[in-house]
């Protein structure tokens, strides 16, 4: 159960602590002096590790605002490398600070467990409906007279104790189990699963994930097996329709999967061993979440499905596949 | 090599620590606290008696509450009901969301409302932390004096309720006060501005109070958005001698027109908030009924 995981550089994502003036400073300073580093060619640091290149097509990778940081003096500021994506060896294009409100967050595995528990669930529909009594056919006669027959006294050929009876205490479906979850709760689990993955090295950031030369599925995998981002891999990109040979690749490998970013959930990021995120899809989410934490609004909102009748009926209405029926 | 000093870490960073240095977290890692959704004691359901009875006596019918003699359905309080009947308003009676002046201070703290701005009911809906339905006959804001000891911020606010020791409160800060009334219609459009422009609604005309408001609207000591402007700076001077308190020099703009529901928006407009204009009525017909005098809310007295 518990493997070593310091074979798998964890110390490239460490949090670099910020107790104090003084050692944010030093901190600070220590990742200027890597960005000014990043136009000589390569950079090896005393542990022979890593380097740093710089890639003209790269988008430049500055010092991020963080929106609405916590006033806590315990507060870290979690930070991850940007590596290049189109080459199998890893290029550190530039280090990037994440907002502690959403990938230093608190490890609430149970609020983790309460999302899971609620995607695994929601979506269950029960078709099964067991007749009973009343409903199977026929059984209205009685099937023999009361008394002096030396049989049991029976009223209908579908009592329940009858082979071929109706059911007493049966499935009566439809019946579904859905529910949403609170909103604040949904978020904090978003936060808390990014967390986790960025606290065990899990949670990579590429440049751009939508120039991949051609969709060979084994530079994929020479990829994963030489960064050592294990078996099964998630990429997040900032847009629903990518460009590049990454949609291609994919397809043809059961353990990668690409999403954008809006369909980014709970269970998805716990399934996969890695989740790889674009630099946009990165900022997106951290935005997006951002926003709901410090929403005006209600974070405990009622869901009723009067409310959403409308959308939830007119939400196949532009799905055109030529083969699949529309999913409503 | 010397371990370096352990510094002080929050909660969150020792637990982060044990994940780092954990396996990986995994769907079938995850549990819900221990504890968390346990069940009480299922009793059952026809002699729900927890683990004891009592006896027959206790189980017997009781009179009904306020039964002093005679048959049950003739209780005290039907036998003797007053001079008015009680609750006998209640499908008319107009509610007002209480608000201290403690909870408004900590909105400005907070940044949810600006104080160098005219606060009205816009502005405190606009936060989001309240609830006003107009067709449950809410009116809108009472200002209530809790927290009037430590109030500070010299505000411009116009709520619909206001007692004396919150107006004497915030005139002693320097700030001013008004309370003005505002139909369920224009309530409708000032709680939920986005909604209303979205609509394509024009802004509706602000009607007067109700025959049993006038009176509180018009009253300069509760300083009444229809009293007149001289006699509210006599009351002022007046509760502030009652009070026993000193009046800062301060300047205000204009107060809102009674017909105004929004600062700067006059009656009929209509807001295209995707173009960022503001369209005023053209027809003569139209401008006319926005343009005359005003109407009192005769839905309810």
């Amino acid at each position: 159960m518990f493997v070593s995981r310091l074979g798998r550089g964890v110390w490239v994502n460490r949090v670099i602590g910020t107790r104090g003036v003084s050692t944010k400073e030093t901190t600070r300073k220590g990742r200027r002096d890597v960005d000014a580093s990043v136009p000589e060619a390569q950079t090896t640091s005393e542990d022979g590790t890593f380097e740093i290149q710089e890639s003209s097509s790269s988008p430049s990778i500055e010092d991020r605002p963080l929106w609405r940081l916590p006033k806590s003096p315990f507060v870290e500021i979690p930070q991850a490398w940007v590596t290049s994506f189109n080459s199998i060896k890893e290029q550190k294009l530039g280090l990037v600070d994440l907002h502690p409100d959403v990938f230093r967050v608190s490890p609430r595995l149970d609020i983790l467990h309460r999302n899971i528990t609620w995607q695994e669930n929601y979506r269950n529909l029960q078709l099964t409906k067991m007749l009973s009594k009343g409903e199977m056919p026929g059984g209205g006669a009685k099937p023999w007279p009361q008394k002096r027959t030396g049989r049991h006294h029976a009223g209908s050929i579908r009592a329940p104790h009858f082979s071929r009876g109706g059911f007493a205490h049966g499935a009566r479906g439809p019946r579904t189990w859905f529910y949403m979850l609170p909103d604040s709760l949904r978020i904090q689990g978003l936060c808390v699963a990014l967390t986790v993955k960025h606290a065990q090295d899990d949670l990579q950031i590429v440049d751009r994930l939508d120039e991949l030369a051609d969709g060979d599925p084994q530079y994929l995998m020479d990829l994963a097996e030489e960064r050592n981002w294990g078996y099964s891999v998630l990429f997040v990109n900032d847009t629903d329709t990518i460009t590049g040979g990454l949609a291609e690749a994919t397809s043809q490998l059961p353990s990668m999967t690409v999403m954008p970013f809006y369909g980014l959930n709970c269970f998805s990021i716990l399934k996969y061993d890695t989740v790889v995120f674009s630099q946009k899809a990165l900022e997106l989410v951290e935005s997006r979440l951002l926003q709901h934490k410090h929403r005006a609004d209600t974070l405990q909102k009622k869901y009723c499905y009067k409310d959403m009748k409308e959308t939830l009926l007119r939400e196949g209405e532009k799905e055109e596949h030529p083969q699949q029926a529309p999913f409503v | 090599m010397a371990k370096p000093a352990k510094a002080a870490a929050s909660s969150a960073e020792r637990a982060l620590r044990i994940v780092e240095n954990s396996s990986r977290v995994r769907l079938q890692d995850l549990r819900d606290n221990i504890g968390a959704r346990t069940l009480g004691k299922q009793q059952s359901n026809v002699h729900n008696q927890h683990g004891h009875t009592i006896g027959q006596l206790q189980h017997a019918a009781k009179p009904p509450l306020g039964w002093i003699w005679g048959d049950f359905f003739r209780p005290w309080q039907r036998m003797f009901p007053g001079t008015k009947l009680f609750n006998a308003d209640i499908n008319i009676r107009r509610e007002y969301t209480p608000l201290s002046l403690i909870e408004l201070a900590r909105l400005i703290d907070l940044g949810w409302v600006d104080q160098k701005k005219p606060i009205d009911i816009v502005a405190l809906c606009a936060t989001r932390k309240f609830k006003i339905e107009p067709h449950l006959r809410q009116c809108g804001f009472d200002l209530t004096p809790e927290g009037a000891d430590a109030w500070k911020y010299p505000v411009d606010i116009e709520v619909q309720w206001a007692s004396q020791r919150t107006i004497a409160a915030v005139e002693s800060a320097g700030g001013r006060i008004r309370t003005a009334y505002y139909d369920p219609e224009s309530l409708r459009a000032a709680i939920d501005a986005k909604t209303w422009f979205q609509s394509g609604r024009p802004v509706p005309r602000r009607l007067a109070p109700p025959p049993s408001l006038v009176s509180y609207y018009s009253d300069p000591v509760n300083r009444g958005y229809l009293a007149d402007v001289a006699e509210i700076e006599h009351a002022r001077q007046r509760l502030s001698m009652t009070m026993g308190t000193t009046l800062p020099e301060t300047t205000f703009d204009a107060v809102k027109h009674p017909k105004q529901v929004f600062n700067g928006l006059p009656p009929g407009a209509i807001v295209s908030l995707k173009d960022r204009k503001v369209f005023m009525p053209t027809h003569p017909d139209v401008r006319d009924y926005y343009e005359e005098g005003l109407r009192a809310d005769k839905q309810y007295p």
